[in-house]
């Protein structure tokens, strides 16, 4: 478990409260953080993330995921080994200027009535030496 | 949904507003870009129980060289069918009683491929099928419109 304890877990919370807007949150990685590992989206009323949200993520002005992309396609179940969570980037990024930023939309939809929900973006990266 | 090493996503959402729809556009590659190396094709139409038996297909996409004219993918849109319920995690007990452990579902990866950026731009067409399919008991077509497609590409940068 040594290598666990290299990982650093930060996370923004986008609170959505109102339907048909766009909410922008953004915050800086630990300063110890080497290199971004990967991402986890989550909310508390997952229905309405997988309908209603889509969002744009970047990480040090690079865009992981451009505006619009939906959000379920980013959601993970409790079927999913929780060592397999994370959202690999495919690539080791550098933190570069730390800033972390979310643009998450909330549109409209016929199976998912709107109510106030979180939306929490997870970034995971490692301390190198 | 993996994200490949040296690459860039790009999408295109497509409004489909009316029966039949038939939508021609064009997709321009990013300039710092070498070749698409994912391609993905979802929709936002989500199932109703008024479609029930009737099939997924929603609409055709179809992206072609805009020199040469030869469609390299071609892909078919489908119906979300909303098994969104997570029912072999959350319920075991009744879900073993009921012997209701399949999910259905719809693929969420992408159609990997290594297509060389040789121009500017691609064509794209895009053609509603769904609104012929689904008739009521009076032979009434059921509603399905508005809906959005969403053309995903993924591209290895240079």
């Amino acid at each position: 478990m040594s290598h666990r304890s290299k990982i650093i877990k930060e996370a923004v919370e986008v609170i959505v409260s109102a339907a048909n807007q766009t909410f922008k949150e953004s915050f800086e990685v630990d300063k110890h953080a080497g290199k971004i590992l990967g991402i986890l989206l989550i909310s508390d009323y997952d229905e309405l993330l997988y309908y209603r949200g889509t969002q744009r993520i970047k990480i040090n002005e690079m865009e992981i995921f451009p505006e619009g992309y939906e959000s379920k396609l980013l959601m993970q179940g409790l079927n999913v080994s929780v060592n397999e969570r994370m959202i690999k980037l495919g690539e080791d990024i550098l933190p570069g200027n730390r800033k972390v930023e979310i643009d998450y939309t909330d549109t409209n939809h016929a199976s998912a009535p709107f109510t106030p929900y979180k939306v929490k973006l997870y970034v995971y990266s490692e301390v190198t030496a | 949904m993996e994200r490949e090493a040296n690459s860039i996503i790009k999408l295109k959402t497509v409004y489909v507003t009316k029966l039949l729809q038939k939508i021609n556009f064009q997709f321009r590659h990013p300039e710092n870009t070498k070749s698409i190396i994912g391609i993905m094709v979802n929709c936002n139409l989500y199932y109703d129980k008024r479609f029930n038996g009737v099939g997924k297909q929603v609409g055709t996409m179809a992206l072609s060289n805009s020199q040469k004219g030869d469609v390299f993918y071609s892909q078919v849109a489908q119906l979300d069918d909303n098994d969104y319920r997570q029912t072999l995690e959350r319920v075991i007990y009744p879900t073993i009683v009921k012997r209701n452990l399949s999910q259905w579902g719809k693929q969420f990866t992408w159609f990997k491929t290594n297509i060389p950026i040789q121009h500017a731009m691609m064509d794209c067409y895009y053609e509603d099928t769904i609104s012929i399919q689904y008739k009521n008991d009076f032979g009434e077509l059921i509603e399905t419109l508005p809906y959005e497609v969403i053309l995903y590409i993924q591209y290895e940068l240079k």
